[in-house]
């Protein structure tokens, strides 16, 4: 339900900044360091058990996907796969993935590295309705859109009906973009 | 913050024995381009230009060399003038290195910024027209419908 | 006691002692008064949650029942924009269906509704397909100033606007824009654009819809330091450009190509360390008089620019001061002020109803809720 929406700024406006995961706190960091795609390591797929609300164990990807809070979610703007027969990676059953996009980074409190994440909606099919997140963490307007969330990025697939985003690890960024 | 820290920053980073050149350009494509050009700059038919075993062909015909660069996403990217020579270049090297003519002369950061002061208006009218000077030279046609 | 006795005897005798009610006719329909009042509202409900089924619904936000206050509504798909004529009895949303719903051949078109009715009298095909469809603004979809062109967002993901003559009810021309977006109606016939680097870009159309003249404003902002809101006020021809840090751009849009006006802090001096800043999906609203509606959140910072806010300030524009901060019942995501010398501030709050204010006083009058709307994001003061 789209009632989410007052939980999501409920949750902003009571979150200490402290608890952020913005990746403004850590900027100027060298240590980290470029990995790239075919060298990055398999990652365990962090899946929260049938959305009980229970953490997921310690790993390298931390966290529940099917929460707006999920590391990877820091610009979102959707409806979580994981929520709806997909998951953080992967589209539902039926769908169909857009391979154009806008891209954000992310910081991932597991590992401390800002990875660079795409944001490829899953289309053909009406909106999934479960889990709905917007956050919008270097999202720019219209005019930029490779930055810009605030599109309906189903125009890569034959339908533009939107069913929900799915949150794909593109690399490791090694300057602030 | 983010215009004058980047300078120290590469230099630092290209630096270092753990990042090269190549892998900053290549996430500035991922971070600039990819998300419309694809991570194998194929594009989409009809909707954004395939750059993959095509954008080199461009460097044969006159006009060619300063479009690639005067297209608006390029010329209006928010890349300073030599990051975004390092990312054509990688681009060239990395989609379209048979189409690359043999004498050849990379970007470098002062062409780069002459030609993107320059950017194009109206991109559509001159990609035809340089597509059409292309087939006629080289024999080849980009794809431009799905 | 006998009047009860008498109504009693009534209903026994079938009334023989109150003449009936008379018969219904069957087919009767309602229209609505031409124009419309100055304070009516366009609510779009964009339908987040099934979006091929989106509605633009008519409200009297002065009206204190549901049944003054709904007045009509029409359908509008997949995330629609919208436009109104001031000088021909229509409005106009730019929609897009498939043949099988959410699947199967895709058609773009501008459907053309009557003021009165609420029918569709007309259909503009967006040949091409390339309609952008993208949260809701107001400048997908303008009005050129003369009224004689409509203007529409094209986005595949290249950008372009598609034009298209009112009265021929055809699609003339498509401009390509050089990563711009959006149409800022400019002089006459003419749009403006905010693009990727910083910069605007202006066309002005001839006759026939054919580019007559085009001028660059270069980069006057940083998009990553402090980007203008694509989500402007035009007021009397002047843009008026939030920017995610609080200032304020004004741009002129009245002649034939844009001119940068003044750029000024909202925010009052004493009050710059709460880091007050302007947030929301549509944030921005004005007034007949001129003055200019924000929500405004403090504490912002990098992401909270679509938060919405707490509370609206309202500006005055040519004095660049600020005249009132209402502060609002319920969390604020989108704002409309109506037109009229008398003007109500509405707001969208984070339950998805319509708060209603008094503009002049910050009061709240009344909420409108349970008239099937689900995601209200962005409101059109009637015109």
């Amino acid at each position: 339900m789209i009632t989410n929406w007052l939980d999501a700024i409920t949750e902003r406006m009571t979150r200490s900044v402290a608890q952020r995961t913005s990746r403004r706190g850590f900027l100027g960091s060298v240590g980290a360091t470029l990995i790239g795609g075919a060298a990055l390591p398999l990652l365990p797929v962090a899946r929260a058990g049938g959305g009980d609300g229970q953490p997921a164990p310690p790993s390298q990807d931390p966290g529940d996907p099917t929460s707006c809070d999920y590391w990877r979610n820091c610009s979102i703007d959707g409806y979580l796969c994981s929520c709806c027969g997909g998951s953080m990676n992967s589209c539902p059953p039926g769908t169909d993935m857009s391979p154009v996009t806008w891209i954000g980074t992310c910081r991932n409190p597991a590992d401390g590295k800002d990875y660079i994440i795409s944001y490829n909606d899953c289309c053909g099919k009406n909106s999934c309705g479960a889990c709905f997140c917007n956050r919008n963490e270097r999202d720019r307007p219209l005019y930029r859109p490779g930055t810009a969330n605030d599109y309906n990025w189903c125009v890569g697939t034959k339908s533009i009906a939107y069913h929900c985003t799915v949150t794909l690890i593109l690399g490791v960024a090694t300057t602030p973009s | 913050m983010y215009r004058t820290e980047f300078p120290l920053l590469i230099a630092m980073l290209v630096a270092s024995p753990f990042v090269t050149a190549a892998d900053l350009a290549r996430q500035d494509y991922i971070l600039n381009c990819q998300g419309c050009h694809l991570a194998d700059g194929s594009g989409a038919p009809g909707k954004v230009p395939n750059l993959k075993g095509f954008l080199g062909n461009f460097l044969h015909v006159p006009g060619g060399r300063e479009y690639m660069i005067q297209v608006p996403g390029v010329a209006h990217s928010v890349l300073d003038n030599g990051r975004l020579a390092a990312v054509m270049n990688w681009v060239l090297e990395n989609f379209s290195r048979d189409q690359v003519p043999p004498d050849h002369v990379p970007f470098n950061a002062d062409e780069i910024g002459r030609l993107r002061a320059d950017g194009l208006l109206d991109v559509n009218t001159r990609r035809a027209e340089l597509l059409a000077t292309i087939e006629k030279k080289l024999g080849v046609k980009a794809v431009t419908a799905p | 006691m006998r009047a009860v006795l008498v109504a009693w005897l009534g209903l026994i005798t079938g009334g023989a002692l109150a003449a009936d009610l008379p018969v219904d006719k069957v087919g009767t329909v309602l229209t609505l008064p031409q124009p419309y009042p100055a304070h009516w509202v366009w609510v779009q409900d964009i339908a987040f949650e099934h979006m091929l089924d989106g509605k633009m619904i008519l409200v009297d936000p002065r009206a204190t029942t549901l049944r003054e206050q709904f007045k009509g509504m029409f359908n509008s798909s997949n995330i629609a924009a919208f436009a109104q004529s001031t000088t021909r009895p229509e409005v106009y949303v730019a929609e897009t269906f498939y043949s099988r719903g959410n699947r199967g051949q895709r058609s773009d078109v501008i459907t053309v509704y009557d003021k009165p009715n609420l029918r569709p009298i007309a259909e503009i095909p967006l040949t091409g397909n390339k309609r952008a469809s993208a949260m809701p603004g107001r400048h997908a979809l303008a009005m050129s100033g003369d009224e004689s062109l409509l203007f529409a967002y094209f986005f595949t993901p290249a950008t372009s606007i598609g034009i298209i003559d009112v009265a021929r009810r055809a699609l003339v021309n498509e401009v390509s824009l050089p990563s711009c977006a959006m149409a800022y109606p400019t002089g006459k016939r003419g749009f403006s654009s905010l693009c990727a680097n910083g910069s605007m870009v202006s066309f002005q159309l001839d006759a026939a819809g054919k580019v007559a003249n085009t001028k660059v404003l270069d980069p006057f902002f940083d998009v990553d330091a402090d980007a203008l809101f694509e989500k402007p006020v035009i007021a009397n021809g002047m843009g008026y450009f939030p920017t995610f840090n609080g200032n304020l751009q004004v741009i002129d849009l009245r002649g034939d190509h844009a001119v940068l006006g003044a750029r000024w802090n909202l925010v009052p001096e004493a009050e710059r360390k709460q880091n007050w800043r302007p947030g929301g999906a549509m944030l921005t609203g004005a007034d007949d008089a001129g003055h200019l509606y924000l929500i405004m959140h403090p504490d912002g910072k990098e992401g909270t620019h679509k938060d919405g806010g707490p509370e609206v300030w309202v500006f005055d524009v040519a004095k660049q001061t600020r005249l009132q901060r209402i502060t609002l019942k319920t969390w604020g995501l989108s704002i409309e002020a109506t037109g009229g010398p008398e003007p109500l501030l509405l707001v969208t709050n984070a339950e998805m109803n319509i708060d209603v204010y008094d503009a002049r006083t910050g009061k709240h009058q009344r909420t409108l809720a349970h008239f099937g709307q689900e995601t209200p994001l962005i409101m059109h003061a009637a015109r």
